[in-house]
């Protein structure tokens, strides 16, 4: 074989065994995030070469590059879509056929009237999303809820597989303790997720009000960062009119730590979230066998998957009373307890990664 | 405190559960007054805070306002992104000018969407104010006051003769019980070989079909009705808590479950007569709800063949059973 044969032989292989995962952007603490790293982990193993495309490089980029160098030239390129962003626009402008691992889209009409940028953001990434449909080689979704949306966007080939994610600990069931007794007028009541409108931590205050009527120094725990910041604001202010300001903690975003910290203090994880396309702080909090309560929106029941107390209704006297049932029945606590912890090994890494590795190999065998 | 058991498992069912669950707290609103005015005052204050009266809806029940405010706050909001590609040669120098450009922008878009932000809220707060007092100034005790505060007492479970008659008058499946209660009139219907189902939004009635295993969904009937697709049912049968819906809910109904039958399907209404309810409740209750004739009258107008047929009960004494014609695909507004 001539030089030029080889050279154009080793390329060709090397095209073969490369692989782009396109996303918006790396950032730490982010489950999208963390989820691409563990499948450029996963590939790897594999033997494959794996490219982390982005839309503007930032300091925790590193080994990644820029969506204006990408050449498309990889043997397949996933697509990380959850929300309006240029290197959906890029894929779009170059006709480029991708896997698409689709996370959902909030729906714009919960952020018009707080941030109509956001909302805007969010009606761009469902226009891509059309617009991506055809480009679709094969749809990867976190749950059945999303695997349906993709669907009916007449992506047919489409195959459900969870976000992948692993905290030191986090899922560790042999760290999962029952709380045994909680004082009859206390019990510290868990949210984990971004202060924001879908997921309704105005509810969740809401309810937290009417409990402390019969649980009085009872605790409102929310962890998460705000987005919007003006949101945060009337969630303080909510609080204070309501009288529970002193009892409800902001944790803001805190480290994986203190957020296991969070899971392991707590007595109950309660969810008014109206939009979520799995729910990680759900396997969480199931995973450390901590007691779920929450409203039956989008792919939520799915998630919890009959281990927790799935509400149909989310008025704050239902929310509270199903809350206040778990604080004070120590039988259902620990048949839950015992529940989430099964039902979480369903999202254990290893089971995770392998249906991630069973989504994506027919389409890496040499034949394709 | 024991937990329902499911019989298959012996472990705690958690869906009667949540039932349970949502029927205690049904208990609680009605027994702790002070709860249930918690509850309405939670509303009240998250509705002062949020941008806007119904942040979360894109209808507002004042009027068209709220979708034209909505139409504002989005195009009123500035996209600040340009592109980012370029070709080979001037690309650092573009790139710095992109930059500056970029962050200039950004800038003004900054400013210009915090402005056009404050507008609209304020917008929608003079909005929803006016909306409040146009509601204050123009409806009777019964509409301003909130759904399910109890002033007149639910209607009771449907009587066997009723029961009886409405199933046999039942046409092709499937069949939507809306507000079906305990779910007897499902459970008489699943008994002639059709598919059934009912809607309840009591919580403890829903609890109580579900211990005999019927098929009750929780929820509002009229947002499962408006959810479901257009075709789906081949009868519906409107009873129960609709005998206490004010006229522009009920024409709304009409109007959606013609949407939801099939070609040659029908609707049974099965309410009693306003003008039997007692002089308390016809006070308390006027505006809520309409007799078997009117009813006969709207459906006829929305394009059913609508008949009243005599009924050997004490409250419900005519039901009426309303056909569409095979040929009619479209139903007319009532």
């Amino acid at each position: 074989m001539s030089p030029a044969a080889d050279k154009s032989a080793a390329g060709k292989s090397a095209a073969g065994k490369l692989i782009d995962i396109l996303i918006p952007q790396m950032a730490s603490g982010d489950a999208t995030s963390n989820h691409t790293r563990l499948i450029q982990e996963l590939l790897e193993e594999k033997g494959f070469e794996v490219r982390i495309v982005v839309e503007r490089k930032t300091r925790a980029d590193r080994g990644t590059i820029s969506i204006e160098k990408w050449k498309c030239d990889a043997r397949i390129s996933i697509l990380q879509h959850s929300i309006g962003s240029e290197v959906a626009q890029w894929v779009i402008r170059k006709r480029s056929q991708v896997v698409l691992n689709y996370h959902n889209i909030t729906p714009a009409g919960y952020f018009r009237a707080w941030q109509p940028e956001l909302a805007k953001s969010v009606e761009r990434g469902r226009q891509q999303l059309d617009q991506l449909a055809p480009l679709t080689r094969r749809g990867i979704a976190d749950s059945a809820f999303n695997a349906r949306e993709l669907r009916e966007l007449g992506i047919d080939d489409v195959v459900v597989s969870p976000v992948l994610w692993q905290l030191d600990g986090r899922l560790d069931p042999g760290q999962a303790e029952i709380s045994e007794s909680i004082a009859e007028d206390g019990g510290t009541v868990l949210f984990v997720g971004r202060l924001a409108p879908n997921k309704c931590q105005h509810d969740l205050i809401a309810a937290f009000a009417v409990l402390s009527r019969f649980r009085p120094e009872s605790r409102l725990v929310l962890v998460g960062d705000a987005s919007p910041p003006q949101y945060l604001l009337s969630l303080k202010s909510l609080a204070r009119r309501l009288d529970v300001y002193g009892r409800v903690v902001f944790a803001g975003k805190v480290s994986d730590q203190d957020l296991l910290r969070w899971y392991q203090l707590s007595d109950v994880l309660a969810c008014a979230s109206e939009h979520e396309g799995f729910g990680v702080p759900l396997v969480e909090a199931m995973a450390k066998g901590l007691p779920v309560v929450a409203y039956d929106a989008a792919a939520v029941a799915e998630t919890v998957n009959g281990a927790g107390i799935v509400l149909r209704d989310k008025r704050p006297v239902t929310m509270a009373a199903a809350v206040d049932r778990v604080l004070r029945d120590q039988q259902l606590r620990s048949t839950l307890h015992d529940r989430g912890i099964q039902a979480a090994r369903r999202f254990d890494i290893s089971v995770t990664r392998r249906q991630m590795w069973d989504a994506l190999k027919d389409l890496l065998e040499p034949q394709n | 405190m024991g937990s329902p058991e499911s019989p298959d498992t012996g472990q705690p069912d958690t869906r009667q559960l949540s039932a349970e669950i949502e029927a205690e707290a049904d208990q609680r609103r009605r027994q702790d007054r002070e709860t249930a005015l918690l509850e309405l005052k939670t509303e009240q204050v998250w509705a002062d805070l949020s941008p806007s009266e119904h942040p979360l809806s894109s209808k507002s029940s004042f009027g068209d306002d709220g979708h034209l405010l909505d139409r504002a706050a989005n195009s009123a909001a500035l996209d600040p992104q340009v592109p980012i590609g370029s070709r080979r040669g001037l690309r650092g120098i573009k790139w710095a000018i992109r930059k500056l450009t970029y962050w200039y922008v950004r800038f003004l878009t900054d400013q210009f969407n915090v402005f056009a932000g404050l507008l609209i809220r304020h917008l929608r707060h003079l909005e929803a104010r006016l909306g409040r007092l146009e509601h204050a100034a123009g409806l009777p005790i019964d509409q301003s006051v909130p759904a399910g505060w109890g002033i007149i007492e639910d209607p009771p479970e449907p009587a066997a003769p009723v029961v009886e008659q409405v199933a046999s008058s039942a046409g092709p499946g499937p069949c939507l019980v809306m507000s079906g209660g305990e779910g007897a009139l499902v459970q008489a219907i699943g008994h002639r070989g059709l598919r059934a189902y009912g809607t309840e939004q009591h919580p403890d009635r829903v609890l109580a079909g579900l211990r005999q295993r019927i098929d009750i969904r929780s929820g509002d009937a009229l947002a499962h009705l408006v959810s479901s697709e257009d075709g789906e049912f081949g009868t519906i049968v409107l009873t129960g808590m609709v005998e206490t819906l004010p006229l522009k809910d009920l024409i709304g109904m009409i109007s959606q479950a013609g949407l939801k039958l099939k070609s040659g399907g029908r609707i049974i209404v099965a309410v009693a007569d306003p003008a039997a309810r007692g002089p308390v409740e016809l006070e308390l209750g006027s505006g809520l709800g309409i007799s078997p004739a009117a009813w006969r009258h709207l459906l006829e107008r929305a394009g059913f063949e609508a008949r009243l047929e005599p009924c050997a009960d004490a409250r419900i004494t005519e039901i009426v059973v309303a056909c569409r014609p095979a040929h009619s695909s479209q139903p007319r507004e009532p």
